[in-house]
């Protein structure tokens, strides 16, 4: 089975489907043994079962799979050893033999089953709203509104709503009140679970009354209560108060001097107050129901806890050399002569500690907490990303919320799935992921938007699959993920122990989760994997995947380069410089274990096709903007991070090593000799300078931005306007085809990429500058002073792949 | 000078003017500072006014009460509904040739009677329709002063409402913005005496080097600045007099530059910014009280051309340009209700707090809004307040009052201060600064002096605080009080007081009987607001300074709001309020030179423009003690003297207060008796006479109405908040109200003639029948009506003549007891004794409470046996002793407490060392220039 078709049926790429035996065999190979799990991967029907169906291991409560050694009605677990009674009731009529159950069934690596328990309250879908929106951003802010009164009508009918708004002060809406109530709360102090609950009127959890009444009803409004029925209700009894309550939300902005003052925003408390409200009005049902936190951000928390920046202009926001520094400094800084303001350094490591309390609190209800940014300055994303990590809540960065990029994206969020005109939602809700393996594979951690949960205790067996080193979020086999769309896949690094006298290692991935019909179902993936001897490299190599490898040697690398990744241990401070140089070890170590060269001889260096392409895409990772912070903000990193730890292998390669489409005018539209066929496909190209063309149009895609490239020949053309005549109808679809691809390209794609028109020597055009190979740079050009010739020269001081290529070759052929 | 001897009718009057003219007119006329030989007034050298001669040899003399016996009210000399109606008449009937008299202010002396309506004639001196002054002759020393125990003081009212026909207060542009930046700050605005910050005034001398002598501290070597410079006519004074007004008015309002504004130069001064601050708890939904602070608001918002009144046409301001004052609702049970009136909402947004630890400003654009923009969103959230009424829900029991207040405040602080017009129905017990009811151990009993002490006086920190915050955020609060149980005014009444604001409290409130009349406070605090962020200045001549100021914040002592005799800032300000400046020698006033006084009030009119009001004032100095007892004013003695005593409620036992004024009374009238037995009349006295000082006459039963008024009076009956409602009301009502308050006036309706109770088309004024003497034994079987200044009674006797009662509450009326209880005005009826009466209670409702949106409604039936306000209406006959619970020993009937005087005052004399002691302070004062070898003569 090759990558892509285990990855089609089962939602999982591994870097080594096949492991040597041995342990230190196992270390060699340089690259950590992972996988990549898809867990609601929709490329491939999978079938539901009925509960009866399901099978567990007595013991350790494994889940029966096509894998297990069936003997005489009993089925060996794989993973503990213990030996299963298989009752078989149902006779074949053809083979007069005993019908396997379908979870034994050979395409069944991957099923789900039905647990027949329901959610006992729909899906919240809980809006928090930025009212800052001063004079000029009136319109900015209605269509925001509009946007979230479109999405009353995409919500499923019973989803329960709830809205907050926020300016300098949170305001929280009174849905069933006809008089447009809000109760308010203030921004700048923060509100314990108890003071909020007693303002509000509700019973402090525990207290609840309605918990004896649960027997004869747990309807939404038994479980909320009569107060807080206020503040959260199913969509389709309070659309129309919610939509009233929406167009009529007035902005929140308190007088400030435009030209020295942010305005005051209290993003924090905002999140905070509706963290609390939810948590006090589920109350006990606290883990009943998954659900979204739904942010929308103006601008810069500026206001009361988990501000990041004072509302003065004169202070700047920080930006990446600020956070390094006050990582750094551990001496009180020398008086500065300085009169430029400094950026307090204080206070992100306060906002980050704030809005930690709020993660938790809303693992805890295992709701996810989505970021929709329409700003064009940093908003504090740096800071409050812990959310969106760990709840695996999404971002949308945009500029402003009248551009498509937020509109469409934001409606994207609410995908149905695909099948029969579903009204499903096409996402997972308030999902566990627990991971099982054999005795001699042990679970790392877990890189992705997700958080541990503690290991079970009442069964044995799972912690015996915890290893003892510790890798993203670790110790555990469990995690929480409290939103699961069919992009989400989650990095899962594996220990390998020596293997006893099996030919097969197993991993099985057990997610639990609420489907978006209010069911729990559970989805089991077993994966085997192959021991060969510690000598087959043969079958090493075509066991491993260099995609995945990548893509967890980068997420490995970015998570390493997290901020509280490093504080909160005490370790040492992991620089960008110092992941860039284990990142450069680990290739010549890569190179020097799987190339074939002859010591001393730098030509006689090669890699084999499986493993050619690893040192191409570290090097263009080493320069991708989740590793060189140059050049961003600290938010941008923080979401481009964000978005890349949601995201699948293929989508990550392209984040990693962009596409670059070329477009010719010379042989578009030609007859291909070969195939009689008309040529309008584009033709991939490299991603370097030499693809630049005067007579070509290029197409980036980034996944951030797409951006379509007019050469200087084409872009004169179509300023003469020759698409336009009836006789260059050729060239108004040569003009047309990139932008069909783009379009379908932007399609499906979450959040909606920017996309980027651009000339040649345009200004735009810097985007796609800056992504290519600069293999004709003016530092290889002598003559660049002289404008010689016709050759597309990057400017920068970036080293080629080439030279880089050819440095990590000296060095490996260099060695005894 | 007692207007009683102006009356042509008093006999004895005219007698006493014969004897009188011979031998001190000629003094007086001496002693006149208005005379064109001390260069003071500009106008008498050219212009001519009408002969006043007969007016001003009207001095008084000793008045002298024959028969100790045969005391009366009868007695016309006594009698100050009288003298009340005497110099009434002088002024609002007009002569043969239709013309009314006017008053002048600088060649008339002494003010007519405070509740007399009369034109003022600005001559460049006040007229006591903004300043009365206690004494028109100022003893030039200490000492003079003591011998006439009189108080000197000043009672201001900033700004007094004036007839049609009068000038308004005129407005100079004193910006001079021309003056370049780098000029001396001192230099902008005004033209001020650089060494006492005097501002320019008529009494200024110029000189023809450019320089100006300033009347105050007479500082020589003030330099008139090259724009503001003018050449002096022949007779020394500047010839642009007359195109400036505040170079011949009493009264003016200055503009001034940014420098003024409160905050500096930099804060720009908004229009004055409204908060309704309006309980909806359950005992006021109860009462309906949201609906009709709704319409009270909708009334003073939409109703009539309230915002062409503020409008005036003469600023600089484009109408559309014009800024507007602002509202904002704030309504309040255990937490707060925000309403949110943007204009560019469809309908209003109500915004809940229950955070009162920490209270906060929710939002800022839509608190405040314009009454017109907005219009349709405030009419929303009236609806919603009205729908707190009809709402099932339980209300909450508690309010959190003081945390609404700091919010408020806190809203306010934003815009440089505002007004915060309040009601309140309940004891706020909830949240920060809860108050308790202070249990008053006494009941039934007087209370002890610790007691009282406790019950009347702040304790609350919290209230302190917010007092303190108030004053330096310039935030007035008015607050209605609608209760039937006590809300602890001792605090809230404080932090009323102190900020400017007016307290008013309906303990048995019903919506159809009081409703209207609660609107119209509402209306009034909102209409008669005049500014805020008013800083008040006097200023007077040297060897005055002053002593106390009453009414104002720094009045109330406890506070460590601002000294007390530090000027007083006051966060708002409103028509009716008077503040009462008390003066203290600090050296000797010059005979040569007359007393200037000036008072100026910084303030931010509700248009938000920066102004001061000058009220400047001179008054004659005198060395001769008959001078400063004839020309004393009793409407002032009387005001100075309450407003003292009640500055020491909750510090000394009211039985002490009550004691401390009967022996005022007793030292004043000993002190005119030793005057006049030793200097002049020694020939007359007779002991079994009582000599009235004839400016005093109606000082004993003033003072007796005093001791009985619900504030002090020896009652167990008369609950705390009663007291002390009283008691801040009357710390700065005006003073013709506050007449009315102690002596009320009592107009029979049987009795009046057909051409009385006409409001006169031309001028306004009205006829107002003779009042009759408010005791019982004046009440015939009829109808009256009375008013105390703050509500007007209708008395109806159950055997009155049917025709009467039918001819004022129609004729379907067939017995007195059919009456409605609940009415609250007079019906329109066609006949003319209906509008008499109506247009009595109008001129009462417009002129005297202060309610004019009540026109002729907000009246209290009284029948007797039969309606139980009757009680309450028994108490306001002063001049009876009262009766059962409502008082005890030391509330006397009239005659009664004239004979005690007159025994308290011969024992004085009688006894030898306090005799000699009087004795000797008279003669001190009268002699003090004399040689050492006339002094012994006296002895």
């Amino acid at each position: 089975m090759d990558f892509e078709t285990r990855e089609e049926i089962d939602g999982v790429r591994l870097s080594f489907s096949c492991i040597p035996k041995s342990r230190l065999q196992h270390q060699r190979n340089v690259v950590p043994l992972g996988a990549m799990y898809t867990p609601l991967n929709n490329k491939s029907n999978i079938q539901v079962l009925p509960k009866e169906e399901m099978l567990a291991c007595r013991q350790c409560r494994a889940i029966a799979n096509p894998f297990v050694t069936v003997n005489n009605e009993i089925w060996t677990c794989p993973f503990c050893g213990f030996t299963n009674r298989l009752v078989l009731n149902q006779i074949d009529p053809d083979t007069n033999n005993y019908v396997l159950p379908p979870a034994l069934h050979e395409t069944s690596s991957t099923v789900e089953y039905q647990t027949g328990r329901l959610s006992s309250l729909p899906p919240i879908f809980f809006y928090v709203v930025d009212t800052c929106f001063v004079a000029d951003d009136v319109e900015e802010f209605q269509s925001l509104k509009e946007s979230l009164i479109i999405s009353l009508s995409l919500l499923p009918e019973n989803a329960l709503v709830g809205l907050i708004t926020f300016g300098k002060h949170v305001q929280i809406h009174d849905l069933l009140s006809n008089d447009n109530r809000a109760y308010t709360f203030n921004g700048s102090k923060e509100y314990t679970l108890d003071q909020l609950s007693k303002s509000l009127g509700l019973l402090a959890p525990g207290l609840n009354i309605h918990h004896s009444r649960q027997a004869h009803g747990s309807g939404v409004d038994d479980i909320l209560g009569t107060i807080g029925r206020k503040f959260l209700q199913p969509v389709n009894i309070v659309e129309y108060q919610l939509t009233n309550i929406i167009e009529n939300l007035a902005t929140n902005t308190f007088p400030h001097s435009k030209f020295k003052e942010r305005p005051e925003r209290a993003t924090g408390a905002a999140l905070n107050t509706a963290s609390l409200l939810l948590n006090a009005l589920l109350g006990d049902h606290i883990k009943t129901t998954g659900g979204h936190l739904l942010c929308f951000i103006g601008g810069a928390c500026t206001s009361g806890y988990g501000k990041i920046v004072d509302n003065l202009l004169k202070e700047p926001m920080r930006s990446h050399h600020d956070i390094e520094k006050a990582q750094q400094s551990t001496l009180p800084s020398a008086p500065t002569t300085s009169t430029k303001t400094k950026v307090d350094t204080s206070l992100f490591k306060s906002a980050r500690t704030f809005y930690k309390k709020i993660t938790s609190n809303l693992v805890s209800m295992g709701l996810s907490c989505n970021f929709f940014i329409g700003s064009y300055d940093q908003v504090g994303l740096y800071e409050m990303d812990e959310i969106c990590y760990k709840t695996g809540g999404v971002v949308v960065m945009s500029d402003s919320f009248s551009t498509a990029i937020f509109k469409q994206s934001f409606i994207k969020f609410f995908k149905k799935q695909d099948e029969d005109n579903s009204e499903y939602l096409d996402m997972g809700f308030n999902a566990t992921l627990e991971v099982r393996a054999t005795s001699d594979l042990k679970v790392e951690g877990l890189i992705g938007n997700a958080t541990a949960l503690p290991v079970r205790k009442d069964n044995p067996f799972a912690e015996k699959t915890v290893s003892q080193t510790v890798l993203g979020e670790g110790s555990t086999n469990s995690w929480k993920l409290c939103n699961v769309n069919p992009q989400s896949t989650y990095a899962l690094y594996f220990e390998k122990l020596d293997s006893g006298f099996t030919s097969f290692a197993f991993v099985q991935f057990l997610f639990h989760y609420q489907h978006a019909s209010g069911e729990m179902r559970l989805r089991v993936t077993t994966v085997p994997l192959s021991i060969i001897p510690d000598s087959d490299i043969v079958n090493l190599e075509r066991g491993f995947d260099q995609e995945a490898a990548l893509v967890l040697l980068a997420r490995d690398a970015i998570n390493k380069m997290q901020p509280d990744n490093t504080n909160a241990k005490n370790k040492p401070i992991i620089t960008q410089l110092a992941v860039v140089k284990n990142l450069d070890k680990n290739l010549v170590d890569f190179c020097t274990r799987f190339s074939v060269f002859t010591p001393g001889i730098l030509e006689s260096f090669r890699l084999s096709s499986s493993y050619a392409l690893l040192p191409q895409f570290l090097y263009h990772l080493r320069r991708s903007p989740f590793i060189n912070v140059f050049n961003n903000s600290p938010d941008e990193t923080s979401f481009v991070r964000h978005v890349f730890m949601h995201e699948d292998v293929n989508n990550s390669l392209i984040m990693i090593q962009p596409t670059l489409l070329s477009y010719d005018i010379d042989t578009f539209g030609a007859v291909d000799e070969t195939t009689g066929l008309v040529i309008t496909e584009p033709e991939p190209v490299l991603l370097d300078s030499l693809s630049l063309g005067h007579s070509k149009i290029l197409l980036l895609d980034t996944f951030f931005h797409i951006l379509i490239h007019h050469g200087k020949k084409v872009a004169e053309w179509r300023k003469a306007g020759y698409h336009e005549q009836p006789e260059y109808v050729h060239f108004k679809e040569f003009l047309e085809a990139p932008k069909k691809e783009a379009m379908e390209i932007l399609m499906d794609r979450f959040p909606l990429p920017r996309f980027i028109d651009c000339d040649e020597g345009g200004s735009q055009a810097r985007f796609l500058m800056a992504k290519l190979n600069p293999s004709t740079s003016y530092a290889t050009n002598p003559n660049h002073l002289f404008g010689f010739g016709d050759r597309f020269d990057v400017f920068t001081d970036d080293t080629s792949l080439q030279s880089f290529m050819e440095h990590i070759q000296r060095i490996v052929t260099a060695q005894k | 000078m007692a207007s009683v001897a102006a009356s042509p009718t008093n006999s004895h009057a005219a007698l006493y003017t014969a004897s009188y003219n011979n031998s001190q007119q000629n003094q007086i006329y001496q002693q006149n500072p208005f005379q064109p030989s001390q260069n003071q007034n500009p106008y008498q050298s050219n212009q001519n006014f009408p002969n006043t001669n007969n007016h001003l040899s009207s001095a008084p003399v000793p008045k002298v009460l024959r028969d100790m016996n045969h005391l009366s009210q009868e007695n016309e000399d006594l009698s100050l509904q009288q003298h009340r109606y005497a110099n009434q008449v002088e002024y609002t009937s007009a002569n043969d040739a239709g013309e009314f008299r006017s008053f002048y202010t600088f060649q008339n002396v002494s003010p007519p009677e405070a509740t007399s309506q009369f034109h003022a004639v600005d001559q460049g001196t006040s007229s006591s329709k903004f300043i009365r002054s206690t004494m028109y002759y100022v003893p030039e020393s200490e000492s003079l002063r003591a011998a006439t125990k009189l108080p000197i003081s000043v009672t201001i009212r900033p700004f007094a409402p004036l007839l049609a026909s009068e000038e308004p207060v005129p407005l100079v542009d004193m910006k001079r913005d021309d003056i370049g930046a780098n000029d001396d700050p001192l230099s902008k605005g005004p033209i001020r005496c650089r060494r006492c910050r005097t501002y320019v005034n008529p009494s200024f001398q110029f000189t023809n080097d450019g320089k100006f002598m300033c009347n105050i501290c007479q500082f020589p070597n003030n330099v008139v600045p090259d724009d503001y410079a003018s050449v002096l006519d022949g007779q020394g004074y500047r010839i642009d007099r007359l195109s400036r007004p505040e170079l011949h008015k009493g009264v003016y309002d200055l503009l001034v530059p940014d420098e003024y504004n409160f905050g500096g130069p930099e804060v720009h001064s908004q229009p004055l910014h409204h908060i309704f601050l309006i309980d909806i708890s359950e005992q006021s939904v109860k009462q309906n009280l949201p609906v009709i602070i709704a319409d009270a608001i909708r009334a003073t918002l939409y109703t009539d051309d309230y915002d062409l009144d503020n409008y005036d046409p003469n600023e600089p301001e484009t109408p559309n340009k014009r800024v507007k004052q602002k509202f904002a609702f704030i309504a309040f049970d255990k937490s707060l209700h925000f309403f949110n009136l943007s204009p560019t909402l469809e309908s209003t947004q109500v915004v809940i707090s229950s955070d009162l630890e920490d209270p906060f400003v929710p939002f800022s654009e839509g608190m405040f809004v314009d009454a017109e923009e907005s219009k349709n969103v405030i009419e929303d959230a009236l609806n919603q307040l009205e729908s707190f009424c009809s709402q099932e829900t339980v209300a909450d029991s508690e309010t959190c009052f003081l945390a609404a207040c700091r919010t408020a405040m806190l809203c306010l602080e934003a815009v440089g201060g505002g007004k915060i017009t309040s009601i309140l129905s309940t004891l706020p017990t909830w949240g920060p600064g809860a108050l308790k009811y202070k249990d008053n151990k006494n009941v039934g009993r007087s209370p002890a002096p610790l007691m009282e002490k406790r019950l009347y006086s702040v304790d609350n920190e919290y209230i302190k605080l917010l007092g303190r915050d108030f004053v330096e955020k310039n935030v007035g609060l008015d607050v209605h009080v609608i209760s039937p149980t006590s809300v602890d005014l001792s605090n809230i009444g404080w932090l009323s007081s102190i900020t400017g604001g007016t307290i008013s409290r309906s303990s048995n409130f019903n919506f159809e009987r009081d409703g209207r009349s609660l609107t119209a406070k509402i209306i009034n605090s909102i209409k008669k607001a005049s500014g805020y962020q008013g800083q008040l200045k006097l200023r007077c001549s040297n060897g005055l300074q002053v002593s106390q100021y009453y009414g104002t914040s720094s009045s109330i002592a406890d506070t460590s709001v601002v000294g007390s005799v530090q000027d007083p800032v006051i966060p708002v300000l409103n028509e009716d309020q008077t503040f009462t400046i008390l003066l203290e020698y600090d050296g000797k006033l010059s005979t040569k030179l007359d007393c200037h006084f000036q008072a100026a009030l910084l303030y931010t009119d509700p248009d938000g423009v920066r102004k001061v009001r000058v009220i400047n004032l001179v008054v004659a100095v005198t060395e001769r003690l008959e001078d400063a007892f004839n020309f004393a004013d009793e409407n002032a003695i009387v005001t100075t003297i309450v407003r003292d005593t009640l500055s020491f409620v909750g510090k000394q036992p009211l039985t002490e207060l009550r004691e401390s004024v009967n022996s005022k009374l007793v030292e004043i009238f000993t002190q005119y008796r030793a005057m006049s037995e030793y200097g002049h009349n020694t020939t007359r006295t007779l002991t079994n006479q009582l000599l009235f000082p004839d400016s005093l006459v109606h000082l004993p039963i003033y003072l007796l109405a005093f001791i009985k008024s619900k504030a002090i009076r020896d009652s167990t009956a008369i609950s705390s908040d009663v007291r002390l409602a009283d008691l801040y009301q009357m710390l700065s009502m005006p003073i013709e109200r506050l007449m009315y308050l102690l002596y009320p006036a009592l107009i029979e309706l049987h009795s009046i003639s057909e051409e009385e109770a006409e409001f006169e088309p031309t001028n306004g004024f009205f006829s107002l029948p003779k009042s009759k003497e408010v005791s019982a034994s004046h009440l015939q079987k009829g109808v009256y009506i009375l008013c105390d200044g703050m509500k007007v009674y209708v008395w109806v006797h159950p055997e009155s003549n049917m025709m009467l009662v039918k001819d004022l509450f129609g004729d379907q009326v067939e017995s007195v007891e059919e009456l409605n209880p609940l009415i609250d005005e007079l019906p329109e009826l066609p006949t003319h004794i209906s509008e008499q009466a109506r247009n009595i209670v109008k001129y009462f409702q417009t002129y005297i409470v202060g309610d004019s949106s009540l026109e002729s409604a907000g009246i209290r039936l009284v029948r007797p046996g039969i309606d139980g306000v009757e009680h309450e209406f028994r108490e306001l006959l002063v001049e009876d002793s009262l009766r059962g619970s409502m008082a005890t020993n030391s509330s006397l009937g009239y005659p009664e407490y004239l004979s005690n005087l007159h025994k308290a005052i011969r024992v004085k004399l009688d006894n030898d060392s306090s005799s000699n002691k009087v004795k000797q302070s008279v003669t001190n004062a009268e002699n003090h220039h004399d040689t050492l070898a006339q002094r012994l003569i006296h002895f």
